[in-house]
């Protein structure tokens, strides 16, 4: 089984997610994001105990936050790799 | 405003980034003006973004063997090869409230520095978001952004000239079986300013963008305080040459 995916986001970046172990992903790519903390969120949501819903809300929020940028990719083709992975 | 320009300097890839970090941090102390500055790599150098993985994008056994520098950088997007003659790279590092808040504004709005300075020597870039300039539909010019402590720091490629083959040898690709199909690939889909006219020299270039950066503004040729000096030695020895920064991710 992969623990390795990416996806060249249609108008977007490159989006790579690592699966390093059961409660730890990792996210990489070339794509831009202010602050660069949101990164370290996303990926803590990801290994949370969460339905598909409560993920992609809680994922949802991040992008939504006034305060954060994240250019190059949405929620949703972040959602999209983590269930590749799953 | 009175801004500070840089003029050309030569450095390896990491004095170039902790004399941006530096700079960045000295703004922010309010102790140095804004700041455009521009500047080479020698040894030439492969540099990755922010959120990118140092050993998925470069191969370092290569880079190595040609002495390569590589590094990471403090901005975002893609991993990019800095050739000694094929490139002259600025960095704008600036109080972020002088800047539109809207990412992709601001990046417009430096690169329409750029823009003007292809315009001189007869070169029509537009502007492609995210972040790239184009000739026709060829990328000219990468560059990428950071927002730290309330200053903005912006650095970007022009291209003088370009070896898509030695920055394929130096850059890691998913099958090897498609190396050259995706060198030909890059060809067409990056070019120079010597590929669209052989005649102009570095020094041409590099005056015309020094008059674009600095039209319409306040500023002086100035050098690095002895603090921005200082911290950049640190961030040398502490940051940027270490596997602790350049292996992050």
């Amino acid at each position: 089984m992969t623990n390795f995916v990416q996806v060249k986001v249609t108008d977007g970046k490159l989006l790579q997610l690592e699966k390093i172990d059961a409660n730890k992903f990792k996210i990489t790519g070339d794509f831009f994001c202010h602050p660069p903390e949101a990164i370290d969120q996303l990926e803590h949501i990801l290994a949370e105990p969460l339905n598909q819903t409560e993920k992609a809300e809680k994922l949802d929020a991040i992008f939504k936050n006034p305060e954060t940028d994240i250019i190059g990719f949405a929620a949703s083709d972040l959602l999209s790799l983590y269930n590749q992975l799953i | 405003m009175l801004w500070r320009l840089i003029p050309l300097e030569i450095h390896n890839a990491a004095t170039n980034m902790a004399l941006d970090e530096a700079c960045l941090e000295e703004i922010h102390a309010g102790n140095s003006k804004p700041t455009i500055r521009f500047y080479r790599w020698q040894p030439a150098a492969v540099s990755i973004g922010y959120f990118q993985n140092l050993k998925r994008e470069i191969d370092l056994e290569n880079c190595a063997k040609l002495g390569i520098d590589t590094i990471r950088r403090q901005t975002g997007g893609g991993a990019v090869y800095h050739d000694f003659e094929g490139e002259l790279t600025y960095s704008v590092i600036a109080p972020l409230d002088i800047f539109p808040k809207n990412i992709i504004e601001s990046y417009q709005e430096i690169c329409g520095w750029l823009i003007n300075g292809f315009q001189a020597l007869g070169i029509e870039a537009e502007f492609k978001p995210i972040n790239d300039l184009i000739v026709g539909d060829k990328k000219i010019s990468g560059n990428a952004q950071v927002r730290r402590k309330g200053v903005l720091l912006q650095h970007g490629t022009i291209l003088y000239k370009i070896d898509v083959k030695k920055m394929f040898s130096l850059l890691k690709v998913p099958d090897e079986k498609i190396r050259d199909k995706m060198i030909k690939t890059v060809e067409e889909r990056i070019t120079s300013m010597t590929n669209i006219n052989p005649q102009l020299t570095f020094d041409q270039v590099y005056e015309a963008f020094v008059n674009s950066f600095t039209a319409n503004k306040d500023f002086e040729v100035g050098k690095w305080s002895d603090t921005e000096l200082e911290l950049a030695q640190k961030l040398i020895a502490d940051k940027y040459n270490t596997d602790e920064w350049n292996l992050m991710r």
